[in-house]
């Protein structure tokens, strides 16, 4: 566990000094994007000069169910969780009329509630429970060209991670078990930029908060977590799907 | 025509001023309770008639001080107008009689007429935000035993004498408080038999109408369930007994017991009750005798370790505890990390260089 932490932290580290030599880069670079500049001889209105874009945050909630058999479907029935979950993303490396490449990680929280069952007579036996907290350190790339260059405001990501989860489950009131699980994720994701519903709030949005772009999107995902070891329970899924808010700022 | 100021009239200005300060208005004195027993702090901060918690009969007659931080007491710091604190009963209800009011005071006729506590003693006035203390004796001369149940309006006057029935006191060198007396106990609630393994929901239905503020489960571990001498319907909660559990809220109906800390193995039971309380801590008599039964109980755990032919020991020594990496040092996984993210930040800044974005 300790390990986990200290590799993230190591890993967000080095994310924020890459934020930063950016940030300077930028700063030296592109002197044509400081301040407004006039649209013509005779206004002075300001022309709208958008801020960096640096990060992606989504705000998710979905469905997730883990392919641990039969006994899961017997005791947590149709239990879907939610999955719900943050996920930040760098804008690594900007590709000319693609978009943005991404570095990021996500970290969840699902919980699966059942009845526990007796072989006594007895009805009402307290329940059974198992939860989840995935983290995953992904990569992805942001296809924001369509929006960007044919006024089509859609955005299509695909994702690839490494996804670590912990897992605790128990019945009648105490813990029976826990432990962790590693494996691949995946993930494809389609958003909607909502900046065409009304682009002048949009653009207050970006100068008032330094928020770009907002959107909904919808994605599905899959996970291969404790399919490499015997040693870790299978707590990956084949499929499952998330929904939520993202912002770009 | 400009008229000047005489040095007489600037000097009679200046003691009007003085004057005027000396006699300013105190602000309204508040108070706020402190906790009583297990009971927290009732609403605070109020300057009137702010219910206090009800006390019980057992607690009327423990004669436990109820406390009160004041704040804006009427302190003189030069001793020149030093005030005592003085306590009198305004009568029953929170519409008792108003002993600001010097007639309310001397007034010996009326049923709402003010009573002078002599027990009590708040005494003078030595600091800016002291802590009082009211005992039940003191407020209700008559004992617990003579005085009705009910709500009992009480003023603490600053005065320069106590016991004072010639002077009105003003707004802001008093305040009031009611005290409630609550004697009686609620109705049981009904329980249901029980069963599970270490958490055990006993779960029951009140009868009583009042508000609650919790509830105690009795299992009586040394009978059989039916066979219980402690664990009478209707009778009062054994002392001998220890609550297994006890819940607090205002309408209490669940309570979660762990089998394992009874002391009851599996396939045990044993009989119990459940009485519940009232906001002045008066218990019940005991509920109808139910039976709590410490069963053998699956969950998923169990269900996925049986699936795939393994003990639930064995199930846990294979998956619990399972390290992110086995296998693979610590300090191997930062330096690879750190590299990765060392790549990608060159990769960028060339990128950067070559005009990319």
């Amino acid at each position: 566990m300790s390990r986990l932490v200290a590799s993230t932290a190591a890993f967000f580290a080095l994310v924020s000094l890459t934020a930063s030599t950016r940030a300077l880069a930028d700063d030296s670079s592109d002197p044509g994007q400081q301040g407004a500049r006039p649209i013509g001889e005779w206004s002075e209105e300001p022309l709208f000069v958008p801020s960096s874009e640096n990060f992606t945050v989504e705000l998710r909630v979905g469905a997730y169910r883990p392919d641990l058999g039969s006994s899961f479907s017997s005791y947590f029935g149709g239990d879907l969780g939610p999955l719900i979950a943050i996920e930040l993303d760098y804008h690594l490396l900007q590709i000319p009329y693609v978009g943005p490449l991404q570095v990021g990680a996500r970290v969840g929280w699902v919980e699966w509630n059942g009845q526990a069952t007796t072989t006594s007579s007895s009805t009402n036996v307290g329940g059974t429970g198992m939860s989840m907290i995935p983290v995953t350190v992904l990569a992805s790339l942001r296809i924001d060209g369509l929006a960007r260059h044919l006024s089509l405001p859609l955005i299509l990501t695909p994702k690839l991670g490494l996804d670590f989860a912990y897992f605790q489950t128990g019945t009648s009131g105490y813990t029976q078990a826990d432990g962790w699980s590693v494996g691949l994720d995946w993930g494809a994701q389609i958003a909607l930029e909502l900046d065409f519903l009304d682009r002048r709030s949009a653009r207050r949005l970006d100068e008032e908060w330094g928020l770009n772009h907002s959107e909904i999107f919808f994605e599905i995902f899959g996970s291969t977590m404790g399919s490499f070891s015997d040693r870790q329970l299978p707590l990956g899924t084949s499929l499952a799907w998330a929904a939520g808010l993202g912002f770009t700022f | 025509m400009h008229r000047r100021f005489s040095p007489l009239s600037l000097a009679a200005l200046l003691a009007i001023a003085v004057a005027w300060q000396a006699s300013e208005a105190h602000a309204q004195i508040t108070y706020t309770y402190q906790t009583y027993g297990d009971r927290g702090t009732p609403s605070s901060g109020a300057t009137n008639y702010l219910v206090s918690w009800p006390l019980s009969f057992a607690e009327c007659e423990a004669n436990e001080p109820i406390r009160m931080v004041i704040t804006n007491a009427p302190y003189d710091a030069t001793g020149v107008t030093r005030l005592e604190w003085d306590l009198w009963q305004g009568g029953t209800g929170t519409a008792g009689a108003n002993c600001q009011t010097a007639t309310n005071r001397r007034a010996t006729t009326s049923a709402a007429v003010c009573a002078h506590r002599t027990a009590w003693s708040g005494g003078q006035i030595t600091t800016t935000m002291p802590t009082l203390e009211f005992r039940p004796q003191e407020l209700f001369p008559d004992g617990c035993n003579g005085t009705a149940q009910g709500t009992y309006v009480f003023y603490v006057l600053a005065v320069s004498a106590p016991g004072d029935t010639t002077t009105d006191v003003t707004a802001n060198h008093h305040f009031a408080f009611n005290v409630a007396l609550d004697f009686e106990a609620p109705e049981a609630p009904t329980v249901e038999d029980a069963a599970g393994d270490r958490q055990i929901a006993v779960e029951w239905t009140n009868a009583a109408t009042e508000t609650l503020a919790g509830a105690r489960v009795y299992v009586d571990t040394s009978a059989a369930c039916g066979a219980s001498t402690l664990l009478v319907e209707g009778s009062a909660a054994p002392s001998s007994l220890t609550p297994a559990a006890t819940v607090t809220g205002s309408a209490p109906t669940t309570a979660d017991i762990d089998g394992a800390d009874l002391g009851l193995a599996v396939g045990e039971s044993a009989p119990m009750a459940v009485t519940v309380l009232d906001t002045a801590r008066n218990e019940s008599v005991l509920s109808n005798v139910a039976c709590l039964e410490r069963v053998p109980v699956e969950g998923f755990w169990d269900g996925y370790c049986r699936e795939h032919m393994l003990s639930t020991d064995e199930c846990r020594q294979r998956y619990s505890g399972c390290t992110a990496m086995p296998g693979l040092p610590s300090q191997r996984q930062l330096a690879l990390l750190a590299l990765a993210a060392l790549g990608l930040v060159v990769a960028r800044r060339r990128v950067g260089r070559g005009g990319a974005r």
